[in-house]
């Protein structure tokens, strides 16, 4: 029978071969590789010349809560570090937009702001002297978000004087999280940072050490968000010369059109999207979320858990090279939220979080007490409502000038 | 596996290197292997379904073909197309049947029924077992049954048209598996070429489409029908690219290993009548239906009444078969009517010289395409929307296209002032770009002028395909949605 390989012929390969040079997919596949090389040279610093390729972590497809934090941040004509970074995820988030909501009796957008008034006159109010701070707080933030977020600001703008971090056990624990990689603040801030020192220990599956790798290996395949951004911004500008449509940025559509976008895109978030509204009436909504927080306790994983302290290590080790100190304020939860987690968990977060606090002289204040937050300062199990973040910068105000340890962070100068 | 994804992008560059590096004689197992391991890789006990249907039909083919007595050929036959077709209702009507057996019941006072059981439809069922007919059928009607065991279970479960076809006849192709194959430049830049193109198809157009097409069908009674009309455009392209995107990857897959599978798709939408629509849409289906249920029916034997009977019976069941919905099943019998109302009025153009001159006009053709297209459109509604009333809802408001009807209250639109996402703003522009791609093949593939592009031109095109795919392809690593719940 006759078979490819039981007589090889030296001329029907070397005829093979000369038929493959006239393939127009190898021919392409050669140009891509061409391409990407020129790219490649052409983003280098000494060779930027072109404006099409001046990539930047504003130009980026989708708007993100971490893209106006870092959109603000980086784009502040203060150059100067804040006296107070604020770290902590949406339970921090909803403090600070409520209590300023309280505070000012203003609406407050969530895309706009970052910086807490309340907390910011309530510390100049003790300190007798300016106080500033800018807020890293996002729905979501892992410890590892965390951590990326404080050493990129070390890098931006260089130490604030303390760091206060809200902390709940989720931070830690979170059955949803697939990889540290996969959350949006980490995939943002990969685009903007350097995190090679990360990369791979942040990816556990196959696919996602796979696509990063491609995204090493090819240039444009590493820049897709880029050449998005570039793609969308050519659609904006030719759809507004066609057609009468004006400020495409700004988001108008039906509600469930909205929501259709939201479970595609959840990332995406325009300039005008959410509003935090002071309450109108006397009591607010509370809302029962305790099947969510079943879902992200579910299944303990003590892996993911010691993972996510060695992050906080790192932030507290990394706080202690630049000299800022680090507040951990444990936040705030309903009895019923502790009631649902894992046996042992609390105990074992509060006890390993303390622990290593004291090992890099962190102070870590305990504002999880049913007496100071009873059930009328929340809005679910574990977030607080606008009087409840109000109530919440006042006690943190107070708790950090009655503690002597705290008040000598607080007063020391830079 | 979904073509898009990446365990494809690793996967077949796997077997093709396999494929190639053997022996002749390994190749067909070598391929059986990869089409067993890739339909595993949804939810591997299915493998048990495929495989004993395979042993079933390739036993009953040899049944056949061995009985002497016509009687007995034909109980062989029945047994087989009966176990096939069982096995489908089985997995994709039963909730079907049940669901019309309670509303039957409901209605004459009765109580609901329920399926005591959870059923999951495994993917390719449709596919595998019309090749399953077709093959006993054929054997039937006195051709050679497939001896080779591995290359009859190839036919059935060959992964590039494993889960959505085209529909394969094996007198075409198992010679190509018993011939040796052979790589050739011509094939690997046609296979690559077509994979590209399916893949920019659906990931370029179909998928952003679909995100449109969507946000219209799922609450028509927002729009007017200005809108509605512009949503059922969107989505005659969004199924078009999507299922010509995958049959385009599922060819050049093929390709890739030396094997030509049929096209599925010759530009319908240039079709200037419903029966030329039907022969450039899901062609491969079409001819199937045509073959194996509206020619055994009496096909155009017997009176013409007798042959619109079989085209809306065929058609009506070429709709349920594309979905175990009421739905499904009116755009069939729509689909059906029309073929009938075609074949009806087809002699008035032949008796009156006048209008088959106007019909043939340049200008006559252009109509009678873009009337085709409408009525298609209108078809598409009932086979996108999720019920018929829905369905019914959008066609109310599409048809009252008049400034007198309801104080022209369809002729406002409420699109234009949508901007969010950005596919609303640009679908005024992506639509009219679609339909000029799709008249612009059509006077390119008449001018034969693919032939004659240069080679560079083709890399060019080639090129500009690989870096759609590179940066529009969506990402496939797991996400934190923090907020999902």
């Amino acid at each position: 029978m006759h078979t490819s390989l039981d007589k090889p012929k030296v001329e029907e390969c070397l005829s093979r071969r000369e038929n493959f040079r006239k393939s127009y997919v190898l021919l392409a596949l050669a140009f891509y590789i061409l391409l990407d090389g020129i790219f490649r040279l052409s983003s280098l610093p000494q060779f930027h010349n072109f404006d099409f390729l001046k990539f930047s972590p504003l130009k980026v497809p989708h708007r993100s809560w971490v893209y106006w934090n870092e959109r603000e941040f980086l784009t502040s004509p203060d150059k100067n570090p804040p006296d107070t970074a604020l770290l902590g995820s949406s339970l921090m988030m909803a403090a600070l937009h409520g209590g300023d909501a309280v505070y000012l009796e203003q609406p407050q957008n969530v895309a706009f702001h970052h910086k807490s008034r309340l907390l910011a006159d309530l510390l100049t109010a003790a300190a007798g002297k300016p106080e500033s701070n800018f807020a890293f707080a996002l729905g979501g933030e892992m410890v590892s978000d965390a951590c990326i977020l404080f050493e990129h600001m070390l890098k931006e703008k260089g130490a604030p004087q303390r760091v206060i971090y809200g902390i709940a056990p989720r931070d830690f624990m979170d059955s949803a999280l697939p990889s540290v990689a996969s959350t949006e603040i980490y995939r943002y801030m990969s685009h903007v940072s350097d995190l090679s020192d990360l990369e791979m220990k942040a990816r556990t599956s196959p696919s996602e050490k796979i696509e990063y790798w491609l995204g090493k290996l090819s240039f444009i395949a590493g820049h897709k968000e880029d050449f998005i951004y570039i793609q969308q911004r050519w659609a904006k500008a030719l759809t507004e010369k066609l057609l009468p449509y004006k400020d495409l940025d700004m988001v108008k559509t039906p509600l469930h059109i909205r929501r259709q976008a939201f479970s595609e895109l959840p990332e995406d978030s325009g300039a005008n999207e959410v509003l935090t509204c002071p309450p109108r009436v006397a009591q607010e909504a509370y809302e029962d979320n305790l099947a969510e927080y079943r879902y992200r306790y579910r299944k303990i994983n003590w892996k993911q858990f010691d993972d996510q302290l060695s992050y906080l290590e790192r932030l507290l080790s990394r706080a202690r090279q630049a000299g800022v100190s680090v507040i951990l304020v444990n936040m705030p939860l309903t009895s019923d939220n502790l009631a649902i987690m894992p046996e042992n968990f609390y105990k074992r977060y509060l006890e390993k979080v303390t622990t290593l606090a004291e090992r890099y002289q962190a102070k870590v204040l305990d504002l999880n007490n049913a007496q100071l937050f009873p059930r009328c300062y929340f809005a679910d199990s574990v977030h607080l409502n606008m009087r409840g973040g109000k109530h919440f910068f006042e006690v943190l105000a107070d708790r950090l000038f009655s503690d002597p340890q705290t008040k000598a962070i607080m007063i020391k100068r830079p | 596996m979904l073509f898009n994804s990446l365990n494809y992008a690793l996967f077949l560059p796997i077997v093709f290197a396999l494929f190639w590096l053997s022996r002749d004689k390994w190749r067909v197992w070598i391929l059986l292997l990869a089409s067993y391991i890739f339909y595993m890789s949804w939810k591997p006990v299915f493998i048990l379904l495929i495989l004993g249907l395979t042993i079933a039909n390739y036993y009953l083919g040899f049944a056949i073909h061995k009985s002497q007595e016509p009687g007995r050929k034909k109980t062989w036959l029945t047994v087989a197309i009966t176990g096939n077709l069982l096995s489908l209702a089985f997995f994709k009507y039963a909730y079907f049947f049940n669901d019309c057996l309670s509303s039957l019941l409901k209605a004459t006072g009765g109580a609901a029924t329920h399926l005591p059981f959870d059923i999951i439809l495994p993917l390719g069922i449709s596919f595998f077992v019309f090749e399953f007919i077709h093959y006993v059928v054929d054997v039937y009607r006195g051709h050679e049954p497939i001896k080779s065991f591995p290359a009859f279970a190839l036919f059935a479960s060959f992964f590039p048209t494993q889960i959505a076809g085209p529909i394969k006849r094996f007198q075409d192709f198992i010679p190509q598996f018993l011939a040796p194959a052979k790589l050739t430049v011509a094939s690997f830049d046609s296979g690559l070429s077509l994979i590209l193109l399916g893949l920019c198809k659906k990931v370029l157009i179909a998928d952003n489409l679909s995100f449109f097409v969507q946000g219209g069908f799922s609450k028509p009674e927002l729009f007017s029908g200005l809108d509605l009309w512009l949503f059922a455009y969107a989505f005659a392209f969004q199924i078009y690219f999507d299922f010509s995107g995958y049959t385009d990857v599922a060819r050049g897959s093929a390709m890739l290993f030396g094997y030509k599978v049929p096209i599925n798709f010759n530009l319908p939408y240039m079709a200037s009548n419903i029966s030329e629509f039907w022969h450039r849409w899901h062609i491969s289906l079409s001819t199937w239906l045509r073959d194996y249920l509206f020619i055994p029916l009496g096909g155009s034997r017997g009176s013409k009444w007798l042959n619109y009977r079989n085209l809306i019976i065929t058609m009506t069941l070429g709709g349920l078969w594309h979905g175990a919905a009421l739905h499904f099943l009116v755009w069939g019998l729509f689909h059906g009517l029309l073929l009938a109302a075609h074949k009806l009025l087809q002699p008035l153009k032949e008796t009156l010289p006048a209008l088959k001159k106007a019909i043939d006009s340049p200008a006559g053709r252009v109509t009678s395409t873009l009337l085709t297209f409408h009525m298609v459109c209108i078809g598409w509604v009932f086979f996108r929307a999720e019920t018929n009333s829905l369905a019914l809802t959008m066609l109310a408001r599409m048809l009252s296209l008049s400034p007198v009807i309801d104080g022209g209250k369809q002729l406002a639109m409420l699109l234009p002032t949508i901007n969010y996402p950005l596919i609303y703003p640009t679908i005024f522009l992506i639509l009219p770009l679609l339909a000029a791609g799709h008249i612009a093949c059509y006077f390119i593939g008449k001018a034969g002028l693919v032939a004659k592009t240069p080679q560079l031109a083709r890399a060019a095109f080639v090129l500009s395909m690989i870096l759609a795919v590179v940066i529009f392809s969506p990402d496939k690593s797991p996400r934190f949605i923090y907020f999902q719940f």
